[in-house]
């Protein structure tokens, strides 16, 4: 039996590694591509933003290059226009915009280089709310969280979300001193210059889409939109979600869905072949001219919760990984720990200063800010 | 000739002798070399009859004998603990008198040669036949024995055909008959049957039925087969007459062998493109997990490919793995995976051997573009029980078979099963739960009515369930029935009706979210009924001609909910029906020995029958949802679109000498029905559709020219063939396509012009001590979608090259025997890596990195390579041994190179990371023990 077991086992662990995957570099060179890529909603309930970007070649390490300087507007089947203004490096925006449901709206674009874009005329389609984001602690550790939805009229069908997530975290020990290294003295730390509590801020970086087209009802019951884990940063302290859906036409939702297909869904031995994408935005000027991005209009709907880590079952504590250091206060100790060491000092006490490592002491070093958000309870 | 049994004191002594038969047989397969064969006899003036009488009560043999036979003069005779045989020898010396035994010990004894006054030729009352007189060595090799005896026996034997006629000597008559296995009862296709002068010969069809034309007069008939025996007869042929003709399996000798002439088929027949392999052949090759599979192997072949481990879908000469018409005994075999591809849907032990034609289909086949690959499966020993059994790492076989009646039914019964759940829950976490399993069995009867009547019953059932990482489960299954039945009406004329139900179907259903949970369902079945008939015309002219008709009923897909809490809307994509029906003509004409031609000429008809609902879109307009003008409603049984026209089937031979041969072939193809695929492999969840007003039927046809040369006495063959192939109406599928619940799938997919040519090389040693062979094939498979109006160009209306243009492929499939016992296989595998769509660059979209694709199978993935090796360990080979155990050692990928199945780039996190896929990471060693019993 045992002799059975353990062969067994040796065939499991051939087997383990087996259907494995490599990292893949393609040795050939991608070739200069530069398309223009439109990313952005025509709303009518908040702020219209797009962003203009660039194609580039692989494998992508660097910010998309955004087109500035390019002239977006609006236009409405009722003749009306709606300029865009340059809010930020290739955003352009404009709030509110009186736009109405009966109406279709398209996008214009003319780009610094002389060529002109257009979407086709879409549909305002109105997005039913928000009914709850939920969260659920699921048995191995991790907190799942979900969107439902539901229409009355059974009309929309076609959803999509993004959200953006806070959180708030903690460094492993507080400090109450700061060094200056002109001075090389060390004074008691402001409160506008903490370092114990950060805020970071991260986006959904894959396509959240649903449909309930093939359902007798319009309901979207606990779409899962991001799976945490509990114990991780995330819910150290307090987390915050705020999710944006919107409804799409039918062919929008496939053009996600597509989307999804080829850059999110690879991998298994049954794959579809990625294909070529076609949005709804055509080069006017010159139509061979390849364009990314799918516009739509319509209301947005939005919600953000909160999870404090009293809530989780298993949360996690920042602590410092090394035991602090305390040594006297003399200007060589400073110079050598300070700015040698780059300590980061804790406390004044008796015994003299009390000092840990920046990753320890300083939170902006795990990716958060200092500064607190306003809609921070 | 009577021969009675020995007179015995009451049955009780009988019942006895079986009992302590039987117990012997139980105790020691071995114990058959201890058994009581020694006679003492001192007996003055006796008669032979006494002696024999005295001696039989010694020993545990039994004496058959015709005491009118015995010779009646007294002799004196003495004997102490002497071999039965040795006395039996000495006993007949200077007599007519011969003697034989077969395996249960029988003792026959009989006056000069056995005497056979009625065809079959067999040895009749001397089958099994082991030992004989003038074999000293009693304890020799069975199958070196059995040759040997009758040799003497019917190969110098006068039969005569017919009656003797006072008329006209002149003219042509016809001969035929059944060249059957000796041992097994079991017929022998492909057996070469000729004359020498004049120069007549013809090949056995797949019942080893036969049909020559001969002179009247004396004549030596030849037959030879591959793996058989040589043998010929005798003739003296007045009329029409039969014979049947028994060969004896040619042990495999490890000395030099000569192959005759006519063995070498691959130069004399007229069709060219052809592979068979048998079933031995087919285990020598080591293949993953060990288990012998038919499909994998058909891969080594020149011009047949595959696009990765996890498919066992054939590309065959640059088609789709759709284009190729899979029959196992008639039955066509819908999905022929199992276990994602992993295994092929064949049991091994029920196979007798596997043909595909890529070039050259004969005319009675017909439906799909690229080939025909023809899985015929034994028809299970008419002489005596016989069964096997293995066992591997993740499947177990069992087989079964032997005569209802002897010499007459037959039934095969084999399964096989898995149990690899519990390697998948050795699995990481994510896995655990997977779970994946899969059984197909046969059963098989064939039954003779009488001499000119056959019946061959085949039934097929395969499951396969899985589940994967999720909870959705997958599942799908082939069922098969067919029935034929052969009829000789003359030796001119025979027939084969065949009629059967093929079902294919698949299921999913998914109960995560009790909301959502659902179930979806598609199934394909065909009922059909063929005819054919061999007409043997002449001496030059063999005609072949049949009709065929198949309906089709197919239920493209069904979404339900599953379970009460379950929002899904039920929802039904129409049943579609057709008719595919068939006749067909051809001619095998041979023109003098150098040259002969095989025309043939099918012609097709399909029609698309209602109930059905049809789509019409404004002519010249991309075929989309906006440009739909009406739909029609037709009503049950209406012909909504009717298809057809002829497909030729032409090949010729030419013999430049007696081991060179060209040939040059055309034929054309038409297809009815397609399968919708847009992933690589071929998917369990590939849906099949039929022909309709939308969706045109494919044609395509190809012209090829082959040489072919032998060298070292035939033992090696080599061949060249090139051929180019256009291919018109084949699906290509629109950027998103969406397959699976479409109800006018016809804007989802686009029609496309392909042509596909290459080289094939070949060089195959059947026999000695190494075998194996070497084949390489360069060859292309460009697409083309240039139709502006279809909706989208593909690649700018430019050919591009099909996901399975693979320009090199070569292998090399060897076999080396040490001894009897022991050989080991060695398997290399080179192919280009397939198409590819690889990503022009990347774009920002959705809070991440994603990848641009355009063109599509631009790139290429990395090459593949990939060598196995297999050693072959086989028990002792007694004769009298109950049980034979072998065992296959092996190791799959041994150089355990990852060799790519896909090259993909998926978006995480943010970033875009590109993958190499393999399917197996390292070298995988396997074991099986198969077990075979009587």
């Amino acid at each position: 039996m045992i002799r059975s077991k353990s062969i067994y086992f040796f065939l499991a662990l051939i087997l383990l590694q087996q259907a494995c995957k490599d990292k893949y570099v393609s040795p050939y060179a991608s070739p200069t591509t530069g398309y223009l890529v439109v990313e952005g909603y025509i709303c009518g309930n908040d702020s219209t933003s797009f962003h203009l970007t660039r194609t580039v070649k692989l494998p992508g390490d660097d910010n998309p290059p955004a087109v500035t300087g390019a002239n977006l507007e609006i236009e409405g089947s009722d003749n009306t226009v709606y300029p865009l203004t340059e809010k930020g490096t290739g955003y352009y925006g404009a709030s509110t915009l009186p736009l109405v449901a009966s109406k279709q709206y398209r996008l214009h674009i003319r780009t610094p280089d002389g060529l002109e874009y257009q979407s086709a005329y879409v549909t305002y389609r109105p997005t039913p709310a928000i009914d709850s984001i939920s969260w659920k602690e699921n048995p191995d550790n991790t907190i799942q969280i979900s969107a439902s939805t539901h229409d009355p009229a059974d009309t929309t069908r076609y959803y999509f979300w993004e959200y953006g997530e806070t959180w708030e975290y903690h460094a492993g020990e507080q400090s109450y001193e700061v060094y200056d290294p002109s001075t090389k003295m060390v004074y008691p730390r402001a409160d506008s210059n903490q370092i114990y509590r950060c805020w970071h801020y991260d986006s959904s970086t894959a396509i959240l889409l649903y449909s309930t087209a093939k359902l007798s009802k319009d309901v979207v019951d606990q779409f899962p939109l991001v799976t945490l884990p509990a114990n991780s940063a995330e819910t150290s302290v307090e987390y915050s979600i705020h999710v944006r859906q919107y409804a799409l036409s039918k062919d929008g939702y496939n053009y996600m869905v597509l989307m999804q297909k080829n850059t999110e869904s690879l991998g298994s031995i049954f794959d579809a072949q990625p294909s070529a994408l076609t949005g709804n935005i055509t080069c006017i000027s010159n139509t061979s001219v390849p364009v990314i991005g799918w516009v739509s209009a319509g209301t947005m709907q939005q919600q953000r919760i909160f999870i404090n880590r009293t809530q989780v079952i298993s949360y996690y504590t920042n602590v410092c990984p090394i035991a602090d250091t305390t040594f006297g206060k003399s200007t060589a100790n400073y110079v050598k720990f300070f700015e040698q060491e780059a300590l980061v000092p804790i406390e004044d006490g008796v015994a003299g200063i009390t000092a840990n490592t920046s990753g320890c002491v300083d939170c902006t070093t795990q990716g958060g800010i200092t500064q607190k958000p306003s809609y921070w309870p | 000739m009577i021969i009675s049994p020995l007179n015995r004191p009451g049955m009780t002594s009988t019942s006895c002798f079986r009992i302590f038969l039987c117990i012997s047989l139980l105790l020691s397969a071995n114990s058959v070399f201890s058994q009581k064969d020694k006679v003492s006899i001192d007996v003055k003036n006796a008669r032979p009859a006494d002696i024999l009488k005295a001696i039989d009560q010694q020993v545990d043999y039994r004496l058959f004998y015709d005491t009118a036979e015995l010779d009646t003069a007294r002799m004196d005779i003495s004997a102490s603990q002497q071999p039965l045989f040795e006395f039996l020898d000495h006993l007949f010396q200077g007599t007519e008198l011969t003697w034989s035994v077969d395996r249960q010990r029988h003792v026959f004894i009989v006056k000069g040669e056995s005497i056979v006054t009625d065809m079959p030729a067999g040895p009749a009352g001397k089958k099994n036949t082991t030992y004989g007189s003038g074999s000293s060595d009693s304890l020799r090799d069975y199958l070196n024995e059995v040759a040997k005896a009758p040799a003497a026996t019917l190969e110098n034997r006068l039969y005569v055909i017919g009656q003797k006629q006072t008329g006209n000597p002149q003219g042509m008559v016809t001969v035929a008959g059944y060249a059957r296995d000796a041992k097994t009862g079991e017929p022998i296709p492909g057996a070469s049957i000729y004359v020498e002068n004049p120069r007549i010969g013809v090949y056995s069809d797949q019942y080893g039925y036969f049909s020559i034309s001969l002179p009247r007069g004396r004549h030596t008939l030849n037959i030879q087969s591959v793996g058989m025996k040589d043998t010929k007869r005798q003739l003296l042929v007045y009329s029409e007459g039969k014979i049947n003709i028994d060969l004896y399996t040619q042990v495999a000798t490890l000395k030099k062998v000569f192959v005759s002439a006519e063995k070498a088929s691959n130069i004399k027949r007229t069709d060219m493109g052809v592979q068979k392999l048998d079933i031995k052949t087919i285990k020598q090759v080591p293949v993953v997990f060990g288990e012998a599979d038919i499909l994998r192997v058909i891969t080594t072949l020149p011009g047949v490919k595959t696009v990765g481990e996890a498919s066992t879908g054939l590309n065959v000469r640059g088609g789709a793995p759709d284009q190729n018409l899979i029959l196992f005994n008639d039955a066509t075999i819908y999905n022929s995976a199992h276990f994602f591809g992993l295994f092929s849907a064949f049991n091994p032990e029920v196979v007798k051997d596997v043909e595909l034609y890529k070039s050259s289909i004969p005319a009675r086949f017909g439906g799909r573009l690229s080939s025909v690959l023809d899985i015929t499966s034994r028809e299970g020993n008419k002489k005596e029980w016989t069964g096997s059994a293995g066992i591997g790492l993740l499947t177990s076989r069992f087989n079964v078979e032997g005569p209802l009646v002897k010499d007459k039914t037959s039934i095969i019964l084999g399964a096989r099963t898995t149990y690899a759940d519990w390697l998948l829950n050795e699995l990481p976490a994510q896995y655990k739960n997977s779970k994946a399993s899969f059984y197909d069995a046969n059963l098989i009867v064939s039954h003779e009515i009488n001499k000119k009547n056959s019946l061959y019953l085949t039934a097929y059932i395969s499951q396969d369930h899985f589940n994967l990482n999720n909870d959705t489960t997958y599942g799908y299954g082939n069922k098969n029935i067919s029935l034929k039945w052969k009829h000789i009406y003359s030796n001119k004329l025979n027939s084969v009706f065949t009629g059967g139900y093929d079902h294919y179907n698949y299921n999913i259903y998914s109960t995560d979210n009790p909301l959502t949970a659902y179930r979806l369902r598609f199934d394909i079945a065909q009922a059909y009924f063929r005819t054919q008939f061999n007409y043997y015309l002449s001496a030059s002219h063999t005609l072949e001609f049949g009709a065929s008709s198949l309906r089709y009923k197919l239920h493209p897909g069904s979404y339900d909910p599953h379970g009460t809490e379950s929002l899904i809307v039920a929802d039904t994509v129409p049943a579609e029906q057709a008719l595919e029906s068939a006749a067909y003509l051809s001619d095998h004409y041979t023109v003098n020995s150098s040259l002969s031609l095989d025309g043939g000429i099918r012609y097709s008809m399909y029609s698309y029958l209602g109930p059905g609902t049809v789509n019409k879109y404004a002519p010249g307009l991309p075929v989309i949802t906006d440009n739909l003008l009406n739909t029609t409603n037709y009503k049950s049984g209406a012909f909504i679109k009717t298809n057809g026209g002829p497909e030729f089937r032409v090949s010729a031979r030419y013999l430049l000498t007696d081991d060179l041969s060209l040939k040059a072939g055309y034929n054309t193809q038409r297809q009815y029905i397609h399968s919708l695929s847009n992933t690589t492999a071929m998917a369990p969840t590939d849906i099949w559709k039929l022909s309709d007003p939308n969706i045109k039927p494919q044609y395509g046809d190809q012209v090829s020219l082959g040489l072919y040369r032998n060298f070292k006495n035939n033992t090696i063959e080599t061949s060249v063939e090139v051929y180019y192939k256009r291919i018109e109406h084949y699906l290509d599928y629109k950027s998103g396509a969406e397959l699976i619940m479409n109800h006018h799938i016809e804007t989802d997919v686009l029609e496309t012009k392909g042509k596909a040519y290459g080289v094939e090389l070949l060089i195959k040693k059947q026999t000695g001590k190494i075998n194996g062979w070497f084949s390489y094939t360069w060859s292309r498979t460009m697409l083309r979608q240039d139709d502006p109006n279809a909706g989208e160009l593909i690649n700018g209306g430019k050919y591009y090259p099909a996901n399975y243009d693979i320009p090199h492929s070569a292998t090399l499939v060897g076999n080396y025997r040490f001894t009897h016992r022991v050989s080991v296989s060695l398997n290399a595998t080179y192919a280009t890596g397939r198409p590819i769509t690889l990503p022009i660059g990347l774009y920002y979209y959705a809070g991440s990195y994603r990848t641009l694709y355009s063109d599509r199978n631009a790139y290429r993935i990395p090459y593949y390579f990939r060598t196995d090796f297999s050693m072959n360990v086989d028990g002792n080979h007694k004769v009298h041994q109950k049980f034979h155990g072998s065992w296959t050692f092996g190791v799959y990928n041994i150089t355990g190179r990852r060799n790519p199945y896909s090259v993909y780039y998926v978006s995480e996190n943010g970033q875009v990371n590109g993958y190499k896929l393999s399917i197996f990471g390292s070298a995988i060693p396997f074991v099986n023990y198969n077990i075979k019993f009587n």
